[in-house]
């Protein structure tokens, strides 16, 4: 039994000494994961993302580019243009529009002018244009000059047209511009695209947040006051009726409402129309503020009998 | 708190020193406990083993070797006055057993051959328990050791995953770095436990078919030898 034990307790010994010695565990190789940069955001944080910065460097005129959709639009009308300018019937009818031009002119030009051109700066841009005897610098200091410069070019342009009228051929950018029914607030919407990179921004920047609770309750206390359901209407309807509306600096509607969706309803169009009805009666919407106008400019309300009856 | 402080509070392995000698040493007592009297075992089976192993290679060489002498036509009387001194063990002490029966019922004063036969039986059945219960000694430790050390080790291995369990709520964090160690100490509880109680099975398994094989040598030559003695006293009566 001695030899047994002896040599029993001398292999475990060197067993426990080889283990101790040799098995250790090895930290296990894992390849280093790539930090992903993640940072949080909040609403507020977003919305503020707008305001400017004073030293902010210049954007290149390549950034800016894919924001300012009227390029792209541009293209395919020059493409259009020569299908049109074959037709002789069109610049018969071409011309009773160039006469009722005066009266939308003075409405849609000067607007998206002084946008387009800070949009559009490339000089290709006035290039593709010769006819137009725009100032290739802008400056958004100087609205004063380009408001007198745009004031300045009205008259010409009534003179071209009288010489174009004799002339059978007419200028395709004309008609293009004719064509082009998009509203001017589509080119400030991408020039105010939230870019990547710091930029002059908005002009009230930080003080333009978000409307506030209190305001959009202001907002729907006064239009449930002001709006009397069509009968057959109840808290309990499901019915509901979205408006758009579009406001003014003082609170009042600068357009009639517009119905944007509502329930498939026999009482959908009494319901539409009493909310119009409301929205015509209630305005101005002072609790509104002005200097949160980029918010409410142009919103759409939605008309709940559930929520404006019954809670 | 900063997890990495909790993590070295708790568990001070990191995965630098993750040594086995590591692992015995920051275990819990249970545990600890546990894995030394495993290990003690272990130490046991295999001093039983070697010394049995060691046993039976004796065995069977002495055996071979009396057998050889038996068979080789040699006088009964000179091999007994030659193994009746130090009989050893094995057939051995069988014949030594039964020769000295027989010799005492043939050379005292009284020639007593009616039972003689009977009686070398007996002797030689009385042998063959003595020399069978010397080879099964300790068997029985390898039995036990085999069947109970892996629930051993499983009472370590679950004594420290609760251990570790109460300490990973107590730090309240759940890294692996946290939970990895103190698991990791009581596997180890198992694992001495399987280390201790595979050998001990095979060992007993083995040295239990040593213990039939050479029971059934013992009682073939036990047989074979009052088959001898038998037909003396016939001769002789």
């Amino acid at each position: 039994m001695k030899t047994g034990m002896t040599i029993s307790c001398v292999a475990h010994a060197a067993a426990l000494v080889f283990g101790f010695m040799a098995i250790s565990a090895q930290p296990m190789e894992a390849p280093p994961v790539q930090a992903l940069p993640v940072s949080f955001v909040s609403e507020k944080d977003f919305s503020q993302l707008t305001q400017g910065v004073k030293n902010a460097p210049e954007l290149k005129i390549p950034d800016i580019k894919p924001l300012a959709d009227k390029v792209d639009a541009q293209k395919s009308v020059d493409q259009l243009a020569p299908k049109v300018a074959d037709k002789p019937a069109i610049t018969t009818e071409a011309k009773p529009v160039a006469e009722s031009k005066p009266e939308p002119k003075p409405e849609t030009k000067p607007e998206p002018k002084p946008e387009l051109k800070t949009d559009l700066k490339p000089p290709e841009k006035l290039t593709e244009k010769p006819d137009k005897p725009k100032t290739p610098e802008y400056r958004p200091d100087q609205i004063a000059n380009l408001l007198k410069k745009d004031a300045a070019k009205e008259p010409p342009k009534r003179d071209e047209k009288p010489a174009r009228d004799s002339s059978p051929k007419f200028d395709a950018n004309q008609v293009a511009q004719l064509l082009d029914k998009r509203e001017p607030q589509r080119q400030i919407a991408t020039a105010q695209s939230i870019n990547d990179s710091a930029t002059l921004g908005a002009a009230i920047g930080a003080q333009n947040a978000q409307l506030s609770q209190s305001e959009i309750d202001a907002l729907r206390a006064r239009i449930s006051n002001c709006w009397s359901p069509p009968p057959g209407i109840d808290a309990n309807s499901k019915l509901y009726v979205v408006l758009r509306v579009l406001f003014k600096t003082d609170g009042s509607m600068s357009q009639a409402p517009v119905l944007v969706e509502g329930s498939a309803s026999p009482l959908g169009p009494a319901l539409a129309e009493s909310a119009k009805r409301a929205l015509l009666l209630c305005q101005p919407f002072t609790m509104l503020k002005p200097e949160h106008y980029d918010q409410w400019k142009d919103i759409e309300l939605k008309f709940d009998p559930h929520e404006l009856l019954g809670g | 708190m900063n997890p990495a402080d909790i993590a070295s509070s708790v568990a001070p392995l990191t995965s630098s020193n993750l040594s086995l000698f590591h692992l015995f040493w920051h275990a819990h007592w249970i545990v600890e406990s546990v894995m030394a009297g495993l290990l003690v075992c272990s130490v046991w089976v295999w001093a039983i083993a070697i010394d049995k192993t060691l046993l039976f290679a004796r065995l069977r060489r002495a055996g071979d070797h009396f057998e050889e002498a038996f068979w080789s036509g040699q006088s009964l009387e000179e091999l007994y006055k030659s193994l009746a001194v130090q009989p050893g063990h094995s057939t051995g002490a069988l014949f030594v057993a039964a020769m000295r029966e027989w010799k005492r019922s043939l050379e005292g004063q009284v020639r007593s051959l009616a039972g003689l036969q009977m009686r070398i039986e007996k002797v030689m059945d009385v042998a063959i328990a003595r020399e069978i219960a010397h080879m099964e000694r300790r068997l029985l430790v390898l039995a036990t050791v085999g069947s109970a050390g892996p629930f051993i080790g499983l009472f370590g291995t679950v004594a420290g995953i609760m251990t570790s369990f109460q300490s990973i709520a107590a730090s309240q964090n759940t890294s692996l770095a946290v939970v990895a160690p103190g698991i990791a100490e009581a596997l180890f509880a198992t694992a001495i436990g399987l280390v201790a109680a595979i050998p001990a099975t095979i060992f007993y398994n083995k040295f239990s078919s040593e213990v039939n094989r050479q029971a059934q040598r013992l009682e073939g030559f036990a047989d074979e030898f009052s088959a001898i003695l038998s037909r003396q006293i016939d001769e002789r009566g």
